[in-house]
């Protein structure tokens, strides 16, 4: 396989993973959890570009649609993960972003991400929670995830550097945006 | 690319609207992800609890001990009352029971929650191929959990009585009402309850039972009421029930199966 062919085998396995261990262990904790997929959506568009965000975004977004137990609307997490994929795959290089830089786009898009599929259930179902239970619950997700996403974020942009072969370049580029 | 992947998303919500193909790209969800969430399960579920089993620990193994005792009591009378019984009929009609009883539910593990904010919905490590059915009722030890959404051979998916698309018929003291799920792990709302009916937090919630006791058996502990805001007689009255089990940690169920002669 070509270099690039192993990043984005990379950048599959982390996205599979953080879909099992989403459904397996985060969905059922006592508290608002962290989403894992996000972040794994955002460090693959950041350190795979903004081809492959969409396109993780999208495959990560179906497997919550359409996974047992979700019963919610087929294509609403698609479809906010795909915009997600697409503003994290403009950030080229995280290892230019400060921590809590890095943190605040993470929780950002988050937040987005969880807002835009809570308005398209309530918009286009029946049967979506209430704000007052939902906002809490995605505020606290969110801030979660960004702390999540300091660790899960730089570590898809390594495992995928690894694959791809260009782990040895150390220097630490300022953040492109574009 | 992103937005033809926007499309395609928007394409396939409009599709599941209209209820149509999605319910197969459904299908095959559950059909292949369903056993790959129970084998996850068995890898990544220690992580769940690894935190708690730690800090138990001492206190589980002082509950063991606790255990093994009582057992060691029962067993004791258990031979005591084994010897006492010489009626072979007596004997077989309680085989008998023990069998029906066997026949009548199915246990299942907890492998998977809904990832979504808001829903309360579960996956069960049992199906079709148990003898699990859709809408059939699930327990555990405390209470109600919740009804079976979706089967699969392999798997089920269970919609907990917190989720915002689920109600249950229920009884408060001598008055009908309605539970619904709010999405709120620790409150669910009473319904279509009497403004006059006189109600006081920790009353009793109890299923009203449906026709031939499918899928609903009368009885069945659903909560107790937790707040009750308004007076008597006020048709704007709120009370939410605060359900027996707390859905968000069951990791064990039992799931009912159809009574003889009732077709679900």
């Amino acid at each position: 396989m070509t270099p690039r062919q192993w990043q984005l085998t990379t950048a599959g396995v982390c996205v599979a993973v953080a879909v099992l261990l989403q459904f397996t262990v985060l969905a059922r904790l006592p508290f608002a959890a962290p989403s894992l997929v996000t972040a794994a959506v955002i460090g693959v568009a950041m350190a795979c570009g903004r081809t492959a965000g969409p396109v993780a975004g999208f495959c990560a977004g179906l497997a919550l649609d359409v996974l047992p137990p979700a019963d919610g609307l087929v294509g609403a997490s698609a479809l906010a993960l795909v915009v997600v994929g697409y503003l994290a795959g403009r950030v080229r290089d995280p290892r230019g972003l400060a921590p809590l830089q890095l943190l605040a786009v993470v929780a950002g898009l988050a937040m987005l991400a969880g807002a835009g599929q809570w308005l398209l259930a309530t918009i286009l179902s029946a049967g979506a929670p209430g704000p007052g239970q939902v906002l809490p619950a995605l505020l606290i997700s969110s801030v979660l995830t960004g702390i999540v996403g300091l660790a899960v974020v730089p570590g898809i942009g390594a495992a995928v550097r690894r694959a791809g072969g260009t782990e040895r370049r150390r220097r630490r580029p300022r953040a492109v945006i574009g | 690319m992103a937005a033809v992947l926007a499309a395609v998303s928007l394409s396939l919500m409009l599709l599941d609207l209209r209820g149509g193909p999605t319910d197969a790209l459904r299908a095959v969800g559950a059909v292949a992800g369903g056993p790959v969430q129970t084998a996850a399960d068995s890898v990544f579920g220690p992580l769940r609890t690894a935190g708690f089993r730690r800090a138990d620990t001492e206190q589980l193994q002082q509950r063991v001990a606790e255990l093994e005792e009582a057992n060691r009591r029962l067993a004791l009378r258990g031979d005591a009352l084994a010897e006492q019984v010489d009626d072979q009929g007596a004997a077989a009609a309680a085989e008998q029971r023990a069998a029906d009883m066997a026949q009548a539910a199915v246990a299942a593990r907890v492998v998977a929650g809904d990832p979504a904010l808001g829903a309360a919905a579960v996956t069960l490590d049992a199906g079709a191929a148990d003898g699990i059915v859709p809408d059939a009722p699930v327990l555990v030890a405390g209470g109600l959990v919740g009804r079976v959404a979706t089967v699969s051979g392999a798997t089920s998916s269970v919609l907990l009585l917190t989720d915002p698309a689920s109600a249950v018929a229920v009884r408060v003291g001598d008055h009908a009402a309605l539970v619904r799920g709010t999405g709120n792990p620790h409150a669910a709302l009473l319904d279509h309850v009497d403004p006059l009916a006189d109600l006081g937090t920790g009353q009793k919630v109890t299923t009203l039972g449906s026709d031939d006791g499918w899928p609903y058996p009368p009885g069945l502990t659903v909560g107790s009421v937790r707040t009750v805001s308004g007076g008597l007689g006020d048709l704007a009255r709120e009370i939410t029930v605060e359900p027996a089990v707390t859905t968000d940690t069951v990791d064990h169920v039992i799931v009912l199966r159809p009574p003889p002669g009732v077709t679900p």
